[in-house]
């Protein structure tokens, strides 16, 4: 159905080919996860089978593009819009009309059909995803996961036989998630659609795609059963990385499948307790730091921390005690009022000094270079000159001073971000849903910033509903619903396989007191030795 | 009954057809009263008709600039008085004299009697309607609705108004947020305040609409039939047909007594530029799955346009 020939792309400011030679063949009713460090080039392989690469990112291409047995090299998106279907990570971006039924003919009437014809389509259409009841409603008024229905039917009701989908989970809560990939995976293996998909997300995805395409930071790219590319990687989600760790073979993709294995490992006796302190352990431990050194363990007490929207209340007035040198993880539903408490607790600690990274946190950087960026943190917070460049290096490493900050990795942005705001000196550091637009080796690069930052003393506070990251973080966590605070307590509290949200570990060793991989011994944190890599959005 | 003129219940295209004629009659109109209803009007209809839209939102945004016109064009006719002594001034300022030798004189402020006041209010006040008619034509005109109902050869054109419209909003959104955002790094002295405000806000801003047109273009926009040689040739002829009727017509309308040659030109006109349109249009393969159908209220917002342009040209008709 889809196949590139020694395809290459390239943008000219950059020294190498974001894809290099890139040879691949995917099949009808196939369905395929594109994989790969962020800036590695995912949207653009895909952006590259339907035209919008390079008519509208610019950059160059070479070597062919087949669809369906045709030529289609250096087709523009609009001439094989009747073939391929892209939905976007915000579908609410890229809606073109109002309301459902409009945004379901919209690519039908550009492909000139018969009224009666899309009469007749829309209601299969509506039927199939079901749609029905909401035809008139309008687009904005519908949750993420309906959206992204919504932006997936139109595809296939224009008649496209390829779907291609950039990050269709990443703005979606968990449920959704599940739904939105389950459609698809019924799509390709019931109606013959090939659908392609990048993800981050991909521990969802990962056991429901027939084969995964992996593109390797030097730009080359190979396609291969799951079980294959994720073998030689140790990269990847929970049950990959467990199956790695024990030598499972083969290795297990889902959490079902790592549970069999598990029990076939008879791990029934594996001790957890030993790793895992208990909320008495915990106080011992802390009356036992401010035996030692009085006045190095502080707290900041925030206190009826609220947020109203008129007469909608965001957020019952909350009270709060946080301790330095220590993470606490705000976790909820969307909507639940994670952003509104961290904004709260921003307001609140006036009496500390707070730094604050948004949940778009490139809205912090304005100038041309890394360089200015840092040169400017020095001079506005009176520190001699480098010293936010040191933090920087300490934070990830050594970022070419050069680039443009619009051109870093999400990662090192908010990196760069976390050294500029910490710079001005923090006793508190609040970050808005760090993690999204990371990929596993990111997110292990941040925890490890969050580490150096609770090491120097910093208590940090931060919002995700991303559960493993927060396992692998949190020394405390908050769970919010709907404004409410529903319970503060100790990691194990939430995230053991009895706890209110538990981990992806926690379920498949359904064993008392363990939630992370880092209680089965050392061999997880060898992981971390994979860096970020930089590159182009 | 309301309910039926809400601003979603009526065509966009009606809706810029009232602008359009408040703006002629206010164009006309040299009355304060006639101009100050023209804007009361426009107001009241907004706030009648508006719905939640992000569209919709604007009016304080053109009161303000309507405001801001009368006072600048006010402040300009005290400044710029050309010496126009009025015998009882009503504001006495100093007359300034600026002798620029062979460029001329200049002369600046001075006193400002009643008359040149009145005059100035009124300049201002008809801009000011003017700006508050296009206003509300533009609050109330669903940009995606008024997309579907234009001729296939303009659609490009007004895609890309489409475009532009749903920026402006956007950018309002990405402005306060980048705001926020910025007092949360703040900045050293010397860095200029707006770099930082409106670089992020415009690149923001501008990654919104390439999403916006890439999705158009993806979803098959902008996909072309061809015409046959016959056809385009007739399309040309029509269209320079038109542009030449079109200035001889207006030629002979204002430098000449000849008047109804020239409407009978400018008719012809019109004629030969429908021809064109729709000779244009049928490259465009597009098709429209509910066809726009104009309702009774439509046509009493048309009835309304007809009264308002009767107003407006009344003079010419006596």
């Amino acid at each position: 159905m889809i196949e590139l020939r020694n395809l290459t792309f390239a943008y000219a400011e950059l020294d190498s080919p974001v894809l290099k030679r890139v040879n691949l063949k995917i099949s009808r009713g196939e369905f395929v996860l594109i994989c790969g460090t962020t800036g590695s080039g995912k949207s653009t392989l895909l952006k590259a089978i339907n035209g919008l690469a390079p008519h509208f990112t610019g950059g160059t291409i070479s070597g062919s593009l087949f669809l369906d047995g045709l030529d289609r090299t250096g087709s523009r998106p609009n001439e094989i819009s009747h073939l391929v279907g892209f939905v976007n990570q915000q579908p609410e971006r890229a809606f073109v009309t109002d309301t459902v039924e409009e945004e379901l003919t919209y690519g039908m009437e550009q492909l000139g059909f018969s009224v009666a014809l899309m009469r007749q389509r829309v209601t299969e259409t509506a039927d199939r995803f079901g749609l029905t009841q909401n035809l008139a409603t309008p687009l904005a008024y519908l949750s993420g996961g309906m959206q992204q229905r919504v932006a997936i039917a139109s595809a296939i009701a224009a008649g496209a036989m390829i779907l291609l989908l950039d990050e269709p989970t990443s703005a979606l809560d968990n449920d959704a998630a599940d739904e939105t990939l389950r459609l698809l995976h019924t799509l390709a293996a019931e109606h013959g659609i090939t659908v392609v998909i990048a993800e981050h997300r991909i521990e969802r995805v990962l056991p429901l795609v027939g084969s995964v395409i992996l593109i390797d930071s030097d730009g080359s790219v190979s396609k291969a059963a799951p079980r294959e590319q994720f073998g030689k990687r140790l990269d990847g989600p929970i049950p990959v990385v467990l199956s790695r760790m024990r030598g499972w073979n083969p290795i297990a993709l889902s959490a079902t499948e790592a549970r069999e294995q598990w029990s076939l490992a008879g791990w029934e006796k594996f001790d957890a307790e030993l790793r895992n302190p208990t909320v008495a352990q915990f106080e011992d431990a802390e009356s036992q730091i401010l035996e030692e050194s009085p006045g190095s363990f502080q707290t900041l007490e925030l206190t009826r921390l609220q947020a109203k929207f008129g007469n909608l209340v965001a957020l019952q007035p909350i009270s709060l005690t946080l301790w330095s040198g220590t993470t606490t993880v705000v976790m909820g539903e969307n909507g639940a009022g994670k952003t509104s408490l961290l904004w709260a607790a921003l307001d609140a600690a006036s009496n500390y000094r707070a730094a604050m990274i948004p949940q778009v946190a490139s809205d912090l950087l304005f100038l041309k270079t890394v360089s200015e960026e840092l040169a400017e943190a020095d001079k506005y917070s009176g520190s001699s000159p480098g010293t936010t460049g040191e933090i920087l290096r300490t934070l990830v490493g050594r970022i070419n001073p050069h680039l443009h900050p619009r051109d870093l990795s999400s990662g090192q942005q908010l990196a760069l971000v976390l050294a500029i705001q910490i710079n001005k000196g923090a006793d508190l550091v609040i970050l808005d849903e760090p993690t999204r637009g990371l990929d596993f080796a990111a997110k292990r690069s941040l925890a490890k910033m969050l580490r150096s930052l609770t090491k120097e003393g910093k208590a940090v506070l931060l919002a995700t509903h991303d559960i493993e990251f927060a396992t692998l973080v949190s020394d405390s966590v908050l769970l919010l619903e709907r404004g409410h605070l529903v319970k503060h307590g100790l990691p194990q509290e939430f995230f053991c396989h009895d706890g209110l949200l538990p981990s992806q570990l926690a379920l498949i060793s359904q064993h008392a007191g363990l939630f992370k991989i880092s209680q089965l011994g050392d061999s997880g944190s060898q992981q971390s030795s994979n860096e970020v890599r930089g590159g182009r959005r | 009954m309301i309910r039926k003129f809400k601003a979603g219940n009526i065509q966009p295209g009606a809706w810029w057809l009232l602008g359009l004629s408040f703006a002629v009659l206010a164009g006309s109109s040299r009355s304060i009263g006639l101009l100050l209803s023209v804007i009361a009007a426009s107001v009241l209809i907004i706030v009648l008709a508006r719905e939640k839209a992000p569209w919709s939102q604007s009016l304080r945004f053109y009161f303000v600039l309507g405001l801001a016109v009368v006072l600048i064009r006010i402040a300009f006719r005290m400044l710029f008085n050309y010496g126009a002594e009025d015998p009882a001034p009503l504001i006495s300022l100093p007359l300034i004299e600026l002798d620029f030798g062979l460029l001329g004189k200049v002369t600046l402020l001075g006193g400002i009697g009643p008359k040149a006041l009145l005059a100035a209010l009124i300049d201002g006040l008809r801009m000011a309607a003017i700006i508050i008619s296009i206003g509300m034509a533009n609050s109330l005109a669903n940009p995606r609705r008024l997309l579907k109902s234009t001729p296939g050869a303009l659609y490009e054109i007004a895609a890309a108004i489409t475009v532009a419209l749903n920026l402006a909003p956007q950018l309002i959104l990405s402005a306060q947020r980048v705001r926020k955002a910025r007092r949360l790094r703040g900045r050293s002295r010397g860095l200029r305040a707006l770099s930082s405000l409106i670089i992020p806000t415009l690149e923001d801003a501008i990654d919104q609409s390439l999403s916006l047109a890439a999705s158009m273009e993806a979803r098959g926009f902008g996909r072309q039939g061809s015409l046959t040689s016959a056809q385009k040739r007739m399309a040309r002829a029509a269209s320079l047909f038109s542009v030449l009727s079109a200035s001889i017509g207006s030629y002979l309308l204002l430098a000449t007594p000849l008047v109804a040659a020239a409407l009978y030109l400018l008719a012809l006109t019109v004629f030969a530029m429908l021809t064109t349109l729709k000779i244009t249009s049928k490259r465009n393969l597009r098709t429209k799955y509910s066809p726009t159908v104009w309702q009774p209220q439509d046509f009493v917002i048309l009835g309304l346009c007809l009264l308002v342009i009767i107003m407006a040209t009344s003079r010419w008709w006596q």
